[in-house]
């Protein structure tokens, strides 16, 4: 089973990267919205 | 100056390579069968006869190389080296059987960037293409992940001194386990495991998005194959744009990330070690240069208002990027917006992220961030030497896989690979630019091949000078193999021609 423990571990780090990317992208936004004009 | 290699010598490099070629001869039973099932005949004779031919070839190799010699560091190295060309001229032969490419230079192209992991392609009708042809093209960047000598060692190789010495020069250098042939089917275990989830997901998600039963499991299985082993082949011409789904990007997105990590990593992970994924200089490297990049891109496309708002930014900007890093290559815009739309910013930190790549003894291409880790920690060293009194010592550390200290024959390794690497791709730019292409776009793709990535600008294509294909072929090549073989590669052929000395 651990191989199981292993697959969740490994999708749960990239879907964490993605979360990430997707802040990332906020802060972008938002800091972008903030400079314009 | 080199020894010149003598009669048994090529005897033991044509039997290995033989036994490489025969593995890759095994492999057209997959895409024979799927034509049969799918009743393709025509493709069922092409492949029929490209297996007879190939095992053929292959099994002459290993008759006629049967020698006592034992392997050396030069036998392994070169076999990897000609093992790769050679598989690369005979694999292409169902391609050229199917039709679909003008010139034979084109079938290799398109095998050296399948084995290569790289996905760029220059099949003409790609979607009218018949499924046995796409199971076979995306086979090829499945096995090429793991590595076409993995697959040799697997299954035909038994000597076990020899069969390391071919591992290493393959670009692959961790051992999960004390006999590479374990470790080579370590890495198969771990592929197939993630195959059967990879392919459900995308089959799955498939289904959710309304293909057909038969088309969305086909379709899981090529898109597990390309997204696992970083390799971005898709099998519409459109690419990953092609099914307009946000679940299909998010599936690829975990599927060519977790492929982009270590095998040794996976290994640890899957045998319990659970702080090895947030300690590994690899994973710590990758995050804060996707950050990085990402942030410096992203603003950049913000600034410019190419994606207005967060959703496009993160399924176009965001994703381009992760595809660039972890040199997969699958696409969420047509090739010709990076010229048009992206701006300069943006397209330095893309080719940044594909020089950089995933990680060592991966399905990724790129310098690898195992090699930014260390020379980033060499730089700390020498900054914290240089303020340190004369006469403290200190040693410098980092974690890859256990606590490790940084030596100077480390530092070397990674610095060498990563000149050699920015050489190629400062050639490559040369060659695009000498054929016509602006700077930016000589660049990217040069890039793209470099780091076996596939993203591209719009230079691939049927139509660009055959020069610059075989420059590109050979970039590929030597960027996959991150050089060492290749230059024992050329190296040996040197001194066959006569500029070595006679062995005693």
């Amino acid at each position: 089973m651990s191989f199981l423990y292993g697959i969740l571990a490994e999708t749960g780090w990239s879907l964490a990267i993605l979360l990430g990317g997707l802040a990332l992208c906020c802060v972008c936004v938002l800091v972008a919205g903030s400079l314009k004009p | 100056m080199n020894i010149r290699p003598d009669k048994e010598d090529l005897k033991l490099i044509c039997s290995y390579t033989g036994k490489v070629l025969s593995g890759v001869g095994i492999l057209l039973a997959v895409p024979l069968a799927t034509a049969l099932v799918c009743g393709e005949w025509s493709s069922a004779v092409d492949f029929f006869l490209s297996l007879c031919a190939i095992l053929s070839v292959g099994g002459c190799m290993v008759l006629a190389g049967e020698t006592k010699r034992r392997a050396t560091w030069m036998h392994g190295m070169v076999t990897a080296g000609i093992s790769w060309l050679v598989v690369m001229a005979t694999a292409a032969l169902p391609y050229w059987l199917s039709g679909q490419y003008i010139a034979y230079l084109d079938c290799m192209f398109d095998v050296m960037s399948g084995f290569t992991t790289t996905g760029l392609a220059l099949i003409q009708n790609l979607d009218h293409t018949s499924n046995s042809l796409n199971m076979w093209r995306h086979l090829i960047t499945f096995v090429g992940g793991q590595g076409v000598i993995v697959l040799a060692l697997s299954f035909l190789v038994k000597d076990s001194s020899g069969g390391y010495k071919l591992y290493v020069g393959e670009g692959k250098d961790e051992r999960l386990f004390p006999s590479v042939f374990h470790t080579a089917r370590a890495i198969w275990k771990i592929s197939l495991v993630y195959l059967a989830f990879g392919t459900l997901a995308f089959f799955l998600s498939g289904l959710a998005i309304g293909l057909p039963f038969w088309t969305a499991f086909l379709h899981g299985l090529w898109m597990y194959m390309s997204a696992w082993s970083t390799g971005g082949f898709a099998p519409m011409s459109q690419n990953l744009l092609y099914y307009h789904s946000g679940l299909f990007e998010i599936t690829s997105f975990v599927f060519f990330v977790i492929g982009s990590f270590n095998f040794a990593l996976h290994h640890a992970i899957w045998s319990g070690d659970r702080r090895e994924m947030f300690r590994n200089i690899e994973s710590v490297s990758f995050t804060v240069s996707l950050g990085t990049l990402t942030l410096l891109c992203c603003s950049s496309l913000m600034r410019a208002g190419v994606y207005p708002d967060i959703i496009s930014l993160f399924r176009k900007g965001f994703f381009q990027i992760v595809s660039a890093h972890t040199t997969t290559g699958l696409m969420t815009i047509y090739p010709r917006q990076f010229a048009l739309e992206w701006g300069d910013v943006a397209l330095l930190g893309t080719i940044i992220a594909m020089l950089i790549g995933g990680s060592a003894c991966s399905t990724a291409g790129g310098f690898k961030g195992l090699r930014v880790g260390i020379l980033w920690k060499a730089i700390v060293q020498e900054t914290r030497r240089m303020l340190k009194p004369g006469t403290a010592s200190f040693t410098q550390s980092f974690h890859y896989l256990g606590e490790k200290s940084l030596g100077e024959r480390q530092v070397r390794s990674a610095a060498l690979i990563v000149i050699l690497y920015l050489v190629t791709f400062g050639a490559a730019t040369i060659a695009g630019t000498l054929c016509g292409y602006s700077l930016t776009e000589a660049a990217f793709e040069s890039a793209s091949v470099t780091g076996n990535v596939g993203l591209s600008i719009g230079v691939t294509s049927a139509s660009m000078p055959a020069a610059l294909k075989i420059v590109y072929i050979l970039v590929m090549w030597a960027g996959r193999l991150e050089f060492m073989a290749v230059l024992a590669t050329f190296g040996f052929l040197a001194a066959l021609l006569g500029k070595g000395r006679k062995r005693r």
